[in-house]
């Protein structure tokens, strides 16, 4: 990976991190009937562990290839 | 972490002959298998290369004491161990067997997981390696518990049949062993896969054998090595080949067993606290464990979107620009940067895909798992095809998801404008991926009828066919066991043409490593051009040393007629349109035969 791609990546990652903070912190319908409460609730952890599965072989797999 | 990433790719060396030569036992399991599938895998196991072949045992481990298998054993000079009244399956079964056997190594094989000739060169010298380095007392050296080979299949998988993409996109699971696993091997905690891998008997009777409480023996089994201060490690060619199911409940039911067997296994090794793990241990079997949770995940992602667009239920409260400010540009940055480093086996697309299809059947399974809700029957998965009405039931979740995604696509941008569609273009976007993904899942679905009887594999051997009172030498395009396909090297004269024609019996030998195969069949048809004719045989079954010989001819070695990698020229898309033709042709020919009658 070149140093520039690296770069990118990182940036990508800076990014979905932030995006995370802010579906947890200001995204949440936390007055809204007790279902849609549960499913935005489902949905955003959903998210975040996709985030990890995916980061996480990056990690592993990326300055290796 | 960055020691991980700095790891070198895994080197096997060769023999070290100023070393012992260690003992090895191969053990072919089998349940209820048929005997001709098993033939394949203990004839495959005969030929296996070894430097001193008197330290070589094949054992057959069958579990239902069948006369037959033993009869098999017999023909083939290899130890059978029977056994009754199993009540562990394939665990109890290789528990049982061990008894019987005493060698520092052991390899397992499924019935149908047929071995290449090159087995033992890609994984005894590592555990010679691995014994020298640890009599030398070298501090640093883990010892080697098991090194896994990947799995490969030499039939199409049901996403490359259904989707007559056999050529252009590789087996589903290869991204898992020739990837994943290959990445945990770099961490020296490769998982087992179940067959194919080659054990230190030592250490697998130190942490109590085969694992009985679990449905996925083999993936609890390589961590409990770990767990035991033992490495694995993962080899990236092929060294065996096994049959993928391909009908839609088979590829279903093998899936829901290792879900269920797997969040069975993390439960039994409390992989989130136990102290015996390591942390990079622990995170890959944490990782693993949230893999199987993405089936979950992919059933609220299909419909979180629905849910709004349907029934104004809004699950994420978020203004639209500040949605594109945050989400949009690390969404698009990532896909940008994955393209090319999530590798070839897989891409993206591809994987969103295979999520979608098994999500339906695998969510509930998972959830019932975790909690503790279990189903203990461990079912052999049937590697024959038969489709049947029932299958066609298993398409219902598809159609069902299908069909809600498009009315809400048309229900949420009917009668919108300008600004308004701009505004829901996000709910738009997704319900579209879905889509597409839930119409991939439907071809796959729908199913392709079979044809072949036997995997044709591509391989050009050199030899001759018996023409004019002389041999002619020829060379296969294409081999199976109930036909192959030749060219001869020489352009056929008018003498010749007149005795290879359609509908004759010919003879033919084929060359071998070790001798001549001799064969016969009858030419069932000519094509290509004259210099190039090819001439397609349907072979008369061959008598045994000859039939034993031309399996190995045929299964030793990767079929080359799948591929090893994605075809990244060709996109989804155009494979999606690839099927509708396909499928359309197949349409309009039915119509018109109904409107010729």
């Amino acid at each position: 990976m070149s140093i520039t791609k690296k770069f990118i990546y990182l940036l990508a990652v800076a990014l979905s991190v932030i995006y995370l903070i802010w579906r947890l912190g200001f995204t949440i319908p936390w007055h809204a009937p007790l279902f849609t409460l549960i499913f935005a609730l489902l949905l955003v952890g959903s998210e975040v562990m996709s985030k990890f599965n995916r980061f996480h072989f990056d990690l592993f797999s990326d300055a290796s290839r | 972490m960055l020691a991980v990433k700095n790891q070198a790719k895994l080197k096997i060396p060769d023999y070290d002959f100023s070393q012992p030569l260690p003992a090895v036992d191969i053990i072919i399991v089998t349940h209820n298998e048929d005997v001709e599938l098993l033939r394949k895998t203990v004839n495959a196991a005969t030929f296996i290369d070894y430097p001193n072949k008197s330290k070589l045992n094949i054992v057959i481990s069958d579990d239902s004491n069948r006369a037959e298998v033993k009869a098999l054993a017999a023909e083939y000079h290899v130890q059978y161990v029977g056994m009754t009244h199993n009540q562990n399956a394939k665990a109890g079964n290789l528990n049982h067997t061990l008894t019987f056997l005493h060698a520092p190594l052991f390899a397992v094989f499924d019935t149908d997981m047929i071995p290449f000739s090159g087995f033992l060169t890609d994984t005894v010298p590592l555990f010679m390696q691995n014994f020298k380095q640890l009599a030398a007392g070298e501090q640093s050296v883990q010892p080697l518990g098991f090194v896994q080979t990947p799995q490969s299949f030499y039939n199409a998988d049901i996403f490359q049949f259904n989707l007559f993409s056999e050529k252009i996109v590789p087996n589903e699971q290869d991204f898992f062993s020739r990837d994943v696993n290959v990445l945990n091997g770099r961490n020296n905690t490769a998982l087992f896969t179940g067959s194919n891998a080659l054990f230190l008997r030592k250490i697998v009777d130190q942490v109590g054998g085969f694992p009985t409480d679990t449905l996925t023996e083999d993936f609890e089994l390589g961590t409990r090595i770990n767990m035991a201060g033992y490495m694995s490690l993962a080899t990236t060619k092929p060294q065996s080949s096994g049959i993928t199911p391909i009908d839609l409940k088979g590829v279903i039911k093998q899936r829901v067993r290792w879900a269920r067997g797997v969040i069975q296994s993390c439960r039994n090794l409390h992989i989130f606290f136990n102290r015996q793990l390591s942390w990079s241990n622990r995170l890959i079997l944490i990782n693993t464990y949230l893999y199987w949770w993405s089936f979950s995940r992919r059933i609220i992602y299909i419909i979180a979107p629905i849910l709004y667009a349907l029934f104004k239920i809004q699950v994420v409260m978020a203004n639209f620009w500040i949605l594109m400010i945050v989400w949009a540009p690390g969404y698009f940055l990532l896909h940008y940067v994955l393209k090319d480093s999530s590798g070839s086996i897989r891409s993206e697309r591809w994987g969103e895909i295979q999520e979608t299809f098994f999500a339906p059947y695998l969510f509930l399974p998972v959830i019932l798992e975790t909690l503790g809700i279990k189903a203990k029957k461990f079912k052999v998965t049937e590697k024959n095809v038969n489709f049947s009405l029932l299958d066609k039931l298993y398409s219902l979740p598809y159609l069902l998801l299908w069909l809600l995604t498009l009315i809400a696509i048309i229900h949420f941008n009917y009668g919108k404008f300008g600004s308004e569609i701009l505004v829901g273009s996000v709910i738009t976007f997704w319900l579209l991926m879905h889509f597409v993904n839930l119409s991939f899942c439907l071809f796959i679905a729908m199913g392709r009828p079979v044809y072949r009887k036997s995997e044709r594999f591509l391989r050009l051997v050199a030899g001759d066919v018996w023409a004019e009172n002389r041999w002619l030498p020829l060379r296969t395009h294409d081999i199976s066991e109930g036909g192959l396909s030749f060219s001869l090297i020489l352009p056929a004269d008018k003498k010749i043409a007149k005795q290879l024609q359609r509908g004759t019996t010919v003879k033919l030998r084929l060359q071998t490593k070790f001798r001549f195969v001799t064969l016969k069949g009858k030419i069932m048809r000519l094509s290509g051009r004259q210099a190039e004719q090819v001439y397609s045989v349907q072979l008369l079954e061959p008598s045994d040393v000859n039939r034993n010989y031309y399996l190995e001819l045929i299964y030793n070695g990767f079929n080359k007629t799948l591929p090893l990698n994605q075809d990244a020229w060709i996109t989804p898309f155009d494979e999606l349109y690839t099927n509708l033709m396909v499928r359309v042709k197949k349409f309009e020919r039915q119509i018109s035969r109904l409107t010729r009658d």
